[in-house]
């Protein structure tokens, strides 16, 4: 949307697509058109103002994601470190406790 | 878990490139040894470590509060940091917290051992992003949305839906690991039950 001047005169147009081009589409002069001007801006402005705010939001919740995938990984960390010095391992994406550790045990059955 | 190494490497490469994620860097750099901390890290980690080697961590773990402190004070900023961002009054910020004390409650967090403390911490965490991404998804979806904000949402209500499965699960899958089972031992005629931890998954 936009005023356009004709000699000595201002118009206010509209810019419409159609069909894949951009056409004027003519609103008014005068009062009524600086009205609608008026309003256009509002609306603009308030999608703007919302845009913005979605934006802010959008960052404040990617911020809040990345502290708790921070703990995550620690977490899984100490998890993993734990389970190593208990004498599990991974096998097949499986955790598994190493043989060794499992022999006495049979040892003692056979006795 | 995957099968990369503490330090981020595959097993069993080589090299002098440590390639350390930020979170255990953070955990590390509170210690007054932090090289000597990781290298022992991925030696406990190798295919076959050393029995001393695993005790040494064992006792490092032990003694290196600062290891679990990290841990814990990022479950705590978390929970605030999601706390403060809610747009709501005193009262509702104040019920969040008294929703994630029930949720350790109720997984047993006063008895249990420290990694579980902190697994049930990293699950509380889950819940409670969980909670308050499902309440703004119904709030949202009850205005008008355009197909691609109602797909974001839909993303990310299923995005913390499987994290909180997935601590859930691993604080399961550790306490099954962790949990003593009753062994049956045969000595002679005698028929003995003896505690041990479980084998396997």
């Amino acid at each position: 949307m936009g005023w356009e001047k004709r000699g000595e005169r201002e118009y206010f147009y509209r810019k419409v697509r159609i069909g894949g081009r951009v056409r004027s589409e003519y609103i008014g002069t005068g009062e009524t058109a600086t009205l609608i001007a008026k309003y256009a801006a509002i609306l603009r402005e308030q999608r703007g103002l919302e845009a913005w705010e979605h934006n802010r939001q959008r960052a404040e919740q990617a911020e809040i994601d990345g502290q708790i995938a921070e703990l995550q990984e620690i977490v899984s960390l100490l998890t993993k470190a734990v389970l190593l010095t208990e004498g599990y391992h991974t096998h097949k994406r499986q955790w598994r406790r190493r043989r060794e550790q499992q022999e006495p045990s049979r040892q003692e059955g056979r006795q | 878990m995957s099968n990369r190494n503490l330090a981020g490497k595959k097993d069993g490469s080589s090299g002098d490139a440590v390639d350390r994620s930020d979170a255990f860097s953070k955990a590390l750099a509170s210690t007054d040894n932090p090289r000597a901390i990781l290298e022992l890290f991925e030696k406990v980690d190798a295919s076959n470590p050393k029995p001393e080697d695993l005790a040494t961590f064992r006792q490092l773990l032990r003694e290196r509060r600062e290891l679990w402190e990290v841990a814990g004070d990022a479950a705590a900023l978390a929970i605030s940091r999601m706390v403060s961002a809610i747009n709501a009054q005193r009262s509702v910020k104040e019920s969040m917290q008294a929703g994630v004390e029930a949720i350790r409650d109720d997984l047993g967090y006063e008895r249990a051992p420290m990694l579980e403390k902190l697994l049930i911490e990293q699950a509380a965490v889950c819940w409670l992003r969980m909670y308050l991404v499902d309440t703004a998804y119904t709030h949202n979806m009850k205005g008008s949305l355009t197909p691609a904000q109602g797909a974001y949402w839909e993303r990310r209500l299923s995005t913390v839906q499987d994290r909180y499965l997935r601590a859930i699960e691993t604080l399961a899958r550790v306490r099954r690991l962790m949990r003593p089972v009753p062994v049956q031992v045969n000595i002679g005629a005698q028929q003995i039950n003896r505690v041990e931890a479980a084998s396997s998954e």
